[in-house]
């Protein structure tokens, strides 16, 4: 007992395990941020403003499950795949193998849209309900256990109530947790948003808030990084600086000095 | 010089025929035989002549210039068939995704689909546009062009259309089913056409009594007229 509580008090290095099963994302220095990882199950709000490295990352979260064996869905709304492949950091560990095998997937959610034939500027509460579902579907049918949305903000411009939104954010992360998917939901912030997403219910429903931030220093530019939730870990609140690298993403602890 | 309408009574009317360069609109309800007029301005005159059907096939038209004796020499744009296969197809397979889901494949496919969304009014701007001067085009019916892409949007094409058939000495000939739409669209249908007809069909005793109305004639206000007509097989007559 009184061991524990001494690790406790001093920072390590090791990786704690506390809680419940969690979902290793195998970036150097997250996990160790999140007490083991990220809960599995949880839907997870990402959240930050652009060139933040909100995609890097839930890249990099879904190239390293697929390399230990589970499956990854990546739906994107802003991207087409080629330009998102083409545009992603040259890790060392991605090989084409991962989609040509299914242990990646790359869904264009337009292509969703228009097979559903939705309403570009409105979708109704029956659109929202199908999306929810088709997402589920094709979670079920690629076997994902890793999945990413990029970006809830985009999706959220198609859908023109609160209660809406409020729906598809309840049903997606309802829906994924029952399917034992971990999920990275990005959502995308302005300078000017003083919330940690663009309609103030994302993050209410969410699991947890990772908060990808820029930070001048010395007339620098650092990528930072912040848990503010996550339910079923205990976390460090602390910032992080970010370093992108084609070794994976690096995170450091912010040192407060002005060095 | 006057673009004849094929029937002589009526070219008498409107003093030898359509006024070269306008548009015209045959208003009628379901069943008045816009259709039957459509055509028979259709296969007259020296012009180059074009028919865009929303609602027959290409056969039906043929066949039944045919049952009147007229000329079968003009060419005939299929539209209703072209929308089925792009919208029509395309809703069938919309309902069988919302109702069975969907699969990877589903979504790959689509996104290697190359198509480009068909616009109907712009497909019939831009066939008119390629055409050789003087045409006679005629639009059987509008209806089809309001009801997928609104009021709004036709008018704005009609616009375009009268001022290229204008330039170009030719005739375009739009039919429109009266009591489809309020009042407010038909007016403004109506404020852009230089030529107007009318049908009307009423129960007289056992009889149907059919007026042909003209009930405007730009430029020219004193050839506004009723008469009345009947279609058979010699065709349609027409009787003042």
């Amino acid at each position: 007992m009184s061991s524990a509580k001494e690790e406790h008090k001093r920072p390590s290095t090791r990786i704690l395990s506390i809680g419940r099963e969690k979902c290793i994302t195998g970036i150097e220095g997250l996990d160790s941020v999140l007490g083991g990882g990220i809960p599995r199950n949880n839907t997870v709000l990402l959240t930050g403003n652009c060139g933040t490295g909100k995609t890097s990352l839930s890249l990099e979260f879904l190239l390293h499950g697929a390399i230990e064996g589970e499956n990854g869905l990546y739906l994107s709304v802003t991207e087409p795949f080629e330009k998102l492949i083409a545009n992603m950091i040259p890790y060392d560990f991605f090989t084409k193998e991962l989609i040509k095998t299914g242990k990646l997937t790359f869904i264009d959610m337009s292509a969703i849209y228009e097979r559903f034939g939705f309403n570009r500027d409105r979708m109704s509460i029956e659109d929202v309900d199908l999306l929810v579902s088709a997402i589920g579907d094709l979670t079920r049918e690629t076997k994902a256990r890793r999945l990413v949305i990029d970006s809830i903000t985009s999706v959220a411009y198609q859908v023109d109530s609160q209660e809406k939104l409020r729906n598809l954010l309840i049903g997606l992360s309802k829906a994924l947790s029952g399917l034992g998917a971990t999920s990275l939901i990005i959502s995308e912030l302005t300078a000017a948003d003083a919330s940690y997403s663009k309609y103030g219910v994302e993050e209410a429903i969410a699991d947890g808030v990772i908060l990808m931030g820029n930070l001048e220093r010395n007339g620098d530019m650092l990528r930072t990084l912040q848990v503010i939730k996550m339910r079923g870990t205990s976390h460090s609140r602390a910032k992080y600086v970010l370093d992108l690298t084609t070794a994976g993403i690096l995170l450091v602890p912010l040192l407060k000095g002005g060095s | 010089m006057p673009l004849t309408t094929g029937i002589k009574e009526l070219d008498g009317v409107l003093g030898g025929g359509f006024v070269e360069g306008t548009v015209c609109a045959i208003v009628g309800p379901p069943g008045s035989g816009s259709g039957v007029f459509a055509r028979r301005f259709a296969t007259v005159g020296d012009e180059e002549s074009y028919y865009f059907t929303t609602n027959e096939g290409t056969d039906d038209v043929y066949s039944s210039l045919k049952r009147f004796g007229w000329s079968t020499d003009t060419t005939v744009v299929d539209i209703g068939d072209k929308y089925h296969d792009t919208v029509l197809m395309r809703r069938l397979e919309i309902t069988k995704y919302r109702q069975e889901g969907l699969k990877v494949k589903d979504v790959h496919e689509y996104a290697e689909m190359t198509d480009r969304p068909f616009n109907f009014l712009t497909y019939l701007t831009h066939e008119i546009f390629g055409m050789k001067p003087p045409f006679r085009v005629i639009v059987d019916s509008l209806d089809f062009f309001i009801d997928t892409y609104g009021v709004e949007e036709v008018l704005s094409s009609l616009r375009t259309l009268r001022a290229y058939t204008n330039k170009n000495k030719s005739l375009m000939i739009v039919t429109l089913t009266k009591g489809v739409f309020d009042a407010k669209v038909q007016n403004s249908i109506d404020a852009l056409m230089d030529t107007l007809i009318e049908l009307e069909r009423e129960r007289v005793g056992k009889k149907f009594e059919s007026n042909l109305i003209v009930s405007k004639v730009k430029n020219f206000p004193e050839r506004s007229r009723i008469m009345q007509y009947s279609v058979g097989d010699n065709g349609i007559v027409l009787m003042d």
